[in-house]
Parts: C-alpha cells; structure tokens; sequence
C-alpha cells in the first residue's frame, strides 16, 4: 500500500479479497438465452484500484451489481472475504450514475442518512463523521444546502460522501463521473485516488472512458461483446498521476501507449460494431 | 374534496376556510456574477384542499422555483408562503415531494424505500411495513415490494417516490416535472395514474410542467406562467369534465379549445421558446 507512492506495484502476493469464479449471468431474450456476463474469473486484491472497460453492452455494470449483490450470477460464484455474496451488504458500498439524494434534506443530512438507520436516531458523533467525509470529498462550503442547489459534480461529490461515511470496504462505483464536464471530473478524479489512498478501500471502477481507466488503475479489465474478460491489463505508471507528474514526458509517453494497448484490445472485442465513438 | 371541477369556484374567495396553500405577493432574486437578477416577480396563488393545480410554463419562468419555495428548499427574497394558515419554513413531511430524479435509495428494496420517512420518524417497523404496503397498493405496485429499485422500470420508480411521499400522509403533494424523464408512452401512464392516486387519497397537488396537454389532462386549474421576469400570467380554470383517464381524448374539442387558449397566452414568446412547451 505505502509502496504504492513510489510507483511499484503494491504486492507481488497479494491476498485476494474479492475473487470471481467462473460467474455467467444469462437472460431470456427471444426463444433463447443471451450471456450478458460469461464464465469471468479474477481475483481482486486488497485495496486494489481496479477498473473494468468494455464498449456498451459487454455486461461490465451487471457484473459490477453482482458483486454489489443487487443481481445473482446464474452460474459460478462471488467471494467476498471467503464467504460467498448472497445479497447487499454494508461492506460494499456501491455508487450509481444516477444520484440518490432526497431532495427535502440537506447535504449535511443526506449523509448522515446511513448511519442514522443503522443507530436509528442522530448523534452529535453523527454529525461529526458526516462532516469529516463532507470535508473529504471538498463540499463543506454547502452541508447546509438542498439537492436543488447543487451541480452535477456536487451532486456526486454528496453521494459519494454519503457512502463513504458508511466505511465500506469495498467501494463499487458505475461510471461515477459520467455526464459531467470534464474539468469537475479532472478534479474528481484527483480526489477519489487521495480518499482512496486515506480510506485504503478496495475500489472496482466501471467506465467507458480509457484516459479515466489509466489515470486511476492498478489493473484495467477489458470486457468484450459476448461479456467475456478478453485482458486483464496491470498498470504500473507511477503515482501520483495529476499535476506536474503527469506532463512529464516519459510518463505521458508510457501513459499513451498503456490506453493505446487497451483501445486495441477494447476495438477487438467490440465485434463489428464501431466502437471508436465510444471513447 | 375529490374529483369535481368543485375548487375552481371558490378561487374568488381568498378567505375560504379550505384555502389550502397561499402565497403572497412572492418575488425571489439571484445573485449571479455579482449582479442580482429577478427570476420570479410577485407571485400570487391559492390553493384549496383537494385541488389539482399545475403551473406551466417555459424554461426560465420560475416555475420550479416557485414550487422549491413552497418546498421549503429554497426562500423567498420578499412575500410569504402560508401552509394551513401558517407560515412555512423550510422542508417537511407534510409537503411531499416527488421530482425528476426520483431519488431512490439504491441499496434499500422497493418497500424499504417507501419507509423512509417513516424510519426516521420512529414509526415501528410493523407499523411502517402496513402503511408502506398501503401506499404501494395505492400506486399500483403491491407484489414488488421485495425487488430492488433496480430491477424495476423507470416508470415503476416514479411511482415508488409517488407512494413514498403519500407514506407520510403529507397535506400536499409537490410534484416538480416528475414524468419528464419518461418515455411517452409511460409517461401518459404515469399521468393517468397520478390522477387514479390523486381521485383515491384526495390530497392537494401542486404539478409543475412546461408540457401543456400534461397540464391540461391533469388540473382543476392552470398558472400559466410567463418569463423575463417570471411571474403569473393568468390562472385558468379547467373545467374539463372528470374522470378523465376512461373517456378523455386529447383531441376532444374542449381540450383543443384550452390548448389553443393557452398557446395564445404565448403569442409573445419566439418561436423556439414556444417549441419547448408545446
């Protein structure tokens, strides 16, 4: 973890925290059955930044509900720590597209929300691990605000909060940044890698985008049409990978051709759809 | 009160005891760059319980502010905002609230979701489950308490924040382009639900729109709204005949007659900001 900072790899063993078993999710689509997911194994390592790309429909987001546990595999098997995952579990914290703010409270108590059902009243030490975490993804200026108030990007920063503070171990997040502008996510992007440096949570990152899988990856899955895991690349540019660090030349040579190997792969599993416009 | 064209009478009289919601004389400026900017000029609107109100209007006229204001999400600059004869200040049950983002919580099922403000209430949880159960039923969605919000329709989750908001047995419904994200077929569901809803609980409505036939379809009454400033341009009063989700056709006479009505209220506007009403 620490040697993480210095841009080697984190462990040569790590201890898998997270390992898929041959994990098929088929739907009934026509007379048939189609496999939006098919037979993908892999091991995910503690605190591991993980990031899985493929073009649209190669089952990256169903997978990703699997080990959310918001959908069951129909064939093969998600381990969590050891144990198998039957359902939603507070040690995984999943992150949507969409926001899940409720519009009549606050940003302060909209992240006090899950850590008030599971005390089932507020506390001032409630209050106080909110306000850390509102502090942490840089939306202190507004804990007093409404949903109605904020921008996308506040907006994500407030969800993002709100689950933080519940401390998962695991954070899921499907295309957190997607459809904001690309200033605010050049900023988000900074800031979940340092809370992911703070928090030491294990991190499994779905996205379309190729430069967001390379900036933020220990490793970038490659998903293809038929749901199948068609690479699985390591990433081992050095970190920190924002500001100055990242216009070196070398690093931004090695950056280039890292994405330039992945968009091949991404392109050869896409079939003969063009999958360019994507990325 | 229920379904009758019944509140449009008594609008004249602004001291009726079932005056509702009043708002009086209600401006609001932003602050942009700097420079201070009126979105919404002396506003003026009554609601009496039982009534299906929709404002419509264009992008810019303020008519989502007006409702966040009696949301209580945001203030007035100047004028007032009474609730039952109260003034209100800043959210609560009792004002439900159903927006565009329908805002479910992900991790929670479907009637986990319509417990919410029941569980941060206190309510117990056998309690909560009867009335969640209830509400479900009310918006058409008993036998999908169990699922996930995710394996439900767009459509569906709508109609969990529809039932969520009712749980609260709030004494009026703020609705803010709920159906707009909505394909149009599901969208027109969706409005003859509300209506099914709206006939059953008989709680009062306030529906924002900017699509016309949406305001007609659903309300006693319209708020017409204008922009540059926003403000009221004309309350008019829908007589069409209830209920209408079994015998209405959009392209009925009388519902014409109030499209054409309304659409020359706009004569004013360009033609590309009438294109985003109609």
């Amino acid at each position: 973890m620490v040697d993480n900072k210095n841009g080697t790899l984190r462990s040569s063993t790590p201890s898998a925290q997270i390992s898929l078993k041959g994990v098929t999710k088929s739907f009934l689509k026509g007379s048939g059955r189609v496999e939006a997911v098919s037979n993908c194994t892999l091991d995910i390592a503690e605190n591991e930044f993980l990031v899985i790309v493929g073009p649209t429909g190669s089952g990256k987001s169903t997978l990703l509900k699997m080990i959310a546990g918001f959908e069951t595999p129909s064939s093969g098997e998600i381990l969590v720590g050891g144990k198998p995952v039957m359902g939603p579990g507070v040690d995984r914290g999943m992150i949507f597209q969409e926001y899940a703010l409720l519009p009549w409270r606050t940003v302060l108590q909209n992240v006090e929300l899950g850590l008030e059902f599971q005390l089932g009243k507020r506390t001032p030490q409630i209050r106080e691990r909110a306000m850390k975490y509102i502090d942490m993804v840089g939306l202190t200026y507004a804990v007093n605000k409404y949903p109605v108030e904020l921008s996308g990007g506040m907006k994500r920063r407030a969800s993002l909060a709100m689950i933080l503070v519940t401390k998962p171990r695991i954070l899921l997040m499907d295309g957190p940044f997607n459809a904001l502008d690309s200033k605010t996510k050049l900023t988000l992007h900074s800031e979940i890698t340092r809370i992911w440096e703070q928090e030491h949570n294990t991190i499994i990152f779905v996205t379309s985008e190729l430069d967001e899988a390379v900036k933020l990856s220990d490793r970038i899955v490659v998903m293809n049409k038929a749901g199948r895991i068609s690479k699985v690349f390591a990433n081992n540019l050095p970190r920190p990978r924002f500001g100055k660090a990242a216009l070196e030349p070398a690093f931004h040579h090695r950056f280039i051709e890292l994405r330039e190997a992945v968009m091949d792969e991404v392109k050869a599993g896409a079939g003969k759809v063009n999958c360019a416009a994507d990325f | 009160m229920s379904n009758t064209t019944g509140g449009v009478c008594m609008e004249s009289n602004a001291n009726n005891p079932t005056t509702l919601l009043e708002l009086k004389s209600v401006s609001k400026v932003f602050s942009k760059d700097g420079k201070d900017v009126l979105v919404l000029e002396n506003v003026n609107l009554n609601i009496v319980e039982g009534e299906f109100v929709c404002i419509l209007g264009p992008t810019g006229c303020g008519k989502s502010v007006t409702l966040q204001i009696v949301a209580g999400l945001i203030d007035q600059t100047t004028g007032s905002v009474e609730l039952d004869g109260r003034e209100e200040h800043g959210p609560g049950p009792h004002k439900g609230m159903v927006f565009q983002e329908y805002a479910l919580l992900p991790w929670r099922s479907v009637v986990e979701n319509v417990e919410i403000g029941l569980e941060l209430k206190g309510i117990d949880k056998q309690e909560r489950r009867r009335i969640a159960m209830e509400q479900l039923a009310t918006v058409g969605l008993s036998g999908t308490e169990h699922q996930s919000v995710h394996e439900i329709s767009v459509g569906m989750r709508q109609r969990v924040a529809i039932a969520r908001a009712l749980a609260n047995n709030p004494k009026i419904l703020l609705m803010d382009e709920p159906f707009e994200a909505l394909d149009a077929l599901t969208k027109e569901e969706m409005q003859i639900q509300i209506l099914k809803v709206w006939e059953k609980t008989g709680t009062t409505i306030l529906f924002v729109t900017h699509d016309v036939d949406e305001a007609i379809f659903l309300s006693d009454r319209i708020c017409v709204m204008d922009i540059n400033p926003g403000r009221v341009k004309k309350m008019l009063v829908n007589q069409l005949p209830r209920p209408r989700h079994e015998c209405m056709s959009r392209t009925d006479e009388a519902f014409n007659d109030m499209r054409d009505e309304i659409i020359s209220l706009y004569s004013s506007l360009k033609d590309e900001e009438l294109d985003l009403i109609i």
